[in-house]
């Protein structure tokens, strides 16, 4: 049953979403980080190791930090990034939020529900100082400082990637923080528009260099082309900067933002394609092995699918979601 | 015969975290095809990045010019608080500085990304600097 996917502000299913999370961030995998550690998944990608005292490292992970585990460890698989900075950024993270959305479906009882979007381009017209105090923040928690307070201060994460060493560190529940301030914007509406305009999704270098719409909406380039030296990052890239905190490392999953900011993302691809129709470049015979239409996306968990057979989720074969509005 | 993998993925959580175990917690999809001789190449030659963005080894931009090839090779050495912080830095062929570390960050400077990375970890709130300083207090 394809289930709706609506605007946090007005759909029934917040309450359901960060309840969920709370819900996952409080029940048990049964997986230890040492487990994890003395797999070959770890011993092929050292950078997913977990780090933490001897206590921290034999209590078992959430599923809630089992799915920040799997974020940091597609982005650091040896090789390339698995699930930024290329073609699969898309796809990648359609598969990773419906794991998420059946999670808390399981978890609610509720078959009905659809994950949430944040439309923060809406937000991203309002003053600097009037998008720290947007309704939003009403429902998740303020956007700086510690989250202690409400449903989402009731969630509790594990996991920290630290720009100080690269390390996962692992250690006893926290609540999440954030470090929102006004000295630069969320996306505006003329920015997704100029976004939504490219009739290309991806060429060549297939990277963050690239200047088609996959990268504009992951946020490498500046989809109104201004001289990107002073512009810093675009779209999905500068909603993570925006709010900062748990969302600047690649622990960034830890804060349900994370998903919300993804479930947009998600939605103004599937607006493109709407638009543009189900494309996805590289086909069989171009790119980098890796991100091809018929290549496998990193998962863990869960069977593993391609980007060919997430172009439509309301397909038959998937009958997943839809959106309750498109951008255009 | 084992049940095979719901493509749904609709499977219970224990039930999922079970089939994890049992396959020694090794993920799906990690095996990238082998380069085809097509067009992959690309990915790392048009601009130069070194794409393993997960070690510190230099940025490497190259460019032609009026029928000149110029490379810019680019290293960091890096301290904070006297301490060496080893973490990679690339430069954009714009100029712009990423890191892996903050992995949605694209500043104008080296110095920016660095305050960053102060901002973001070095400042981060005292729950997460005592559970850093905890593990390595006890790998000591």
């Amino acid at each position: 049953m394809a289930v709706a996917r609506e605007n946090v502000l007005s759909t029934s299913h917040a309450e359901t979403f960060l309840r969920g999370a709370v819900a996952l961030s409080q029940l048990s995998t049964g997986i230890t980080p040492t487990q994890l550690n003395q797999s070959r998944t770890v011993q092929e990608a050292p950078r997913a190791r977990l780090f933490g005292t001897e206590a921290e490292l034999a209590r078992p992970l959430s599923w809630w930090d089992l799915f920040t585990w799997w974020h940091v460890t597609a982005m650091n698989w040896p090789g390339s990034n698995r699930a930024h900075r290329g073609p699969v950024f898309l796809p990648w993270h359609r598969l990773f939020l419906r794991r998420l959305e059946e999670a808390i479906q399981t978890v609610s009882g509720d078959p009905g529900f659809g994950l949430p979007y944040w439309d923060w381009a809406a937000d991203g017209a309002l003053s600097g100082s009037d998008q720290l105090q947007a309704p939003i923040w009403s429902l998740l928690g303020p956007p700086s400082g510690t989250i202690d307070k409400g449903t989402a201060g009731e969630l509790r994460v594990r996991l920290y990637n630290s720009s100080q060493d690269g390390r996962i560190y692992v250690g006893a529940p926290r609540p999440i923080w954030r470090t929102a301030k006004s000295t630069f914007g969320l996306p505006t509406p003329a920015e997704e528009a100029a976004t939504l305009k490219d009739d290309r999704y991806d060429n060549p270098p297939w990277n963050e260099d690239s200047l088609r719409f996959r990268n504009k909406a992951e946020g490498w380039t500046d989809p109104l082309e201004r001289p990107t030296a002073s512009q810093g990052p675009q779209m999905h890239n500068r909603v993570h900067v925006w709010v900062g905190g748990e969302m600047a490392p690649g622990s960034s999953p830890n804060d349900p933002v994370f998903w919300l900011n993804h479930c947009n993302i998600d939605r103004i691809w599937e607006g493109w394609m709407a638009k543009h129709g189900r494309q996805y470049q590289p086909g069989a015979g171009e790119g980098p092995p890796g991100q091809r239409l018929d290549d496998q996306l990193f998962s863990i968990v869960w069977p593993t699918m391609t980007p060919k057979q997430l172009l439509d989720p309301g397909s038959a074969g998937l009958d997943w979601f839809e959106y309750d509005e498109l951008p255009v | 015969m084992a049940t095979p993998p719901d493509p749904t993925g609709s499977d219970s959580l224990d039930e999922l975290a079970a089939r994890f175990a049992a396959r020694g917690y090794e993920p799906e999809g990690a095996e990238a095809p082998a380069e085809d001789g097509g067009h992959g190449h690309d990915h790392q030659h048009d601009h130069g990045h070194d794409h393993d963005h997960h070690h510190g080894g230099p940025s490497v931009r190259e460019f032609e010019y009026r029928g000149h090839t110029v490379q810019i090779v680019t290293h960091y050495e890096v301290t904070i608080d006297g301490e060496p912080w080893t973490q990679s830095l690339q430069v954009r062929p714009d100029g712009t500085v990423i890191s892996h570390d903050l992995p949605a960050y694209q500043v104008p400077s080296a110095g920016d990304l660095l305050r960053a990375v102060i901002d973001q970890s070095y400042e981060a709130p005292e729950e997460i600097r005592a559970m850093v300083e905890e593990t390595r207090q006890e790998e000591h």
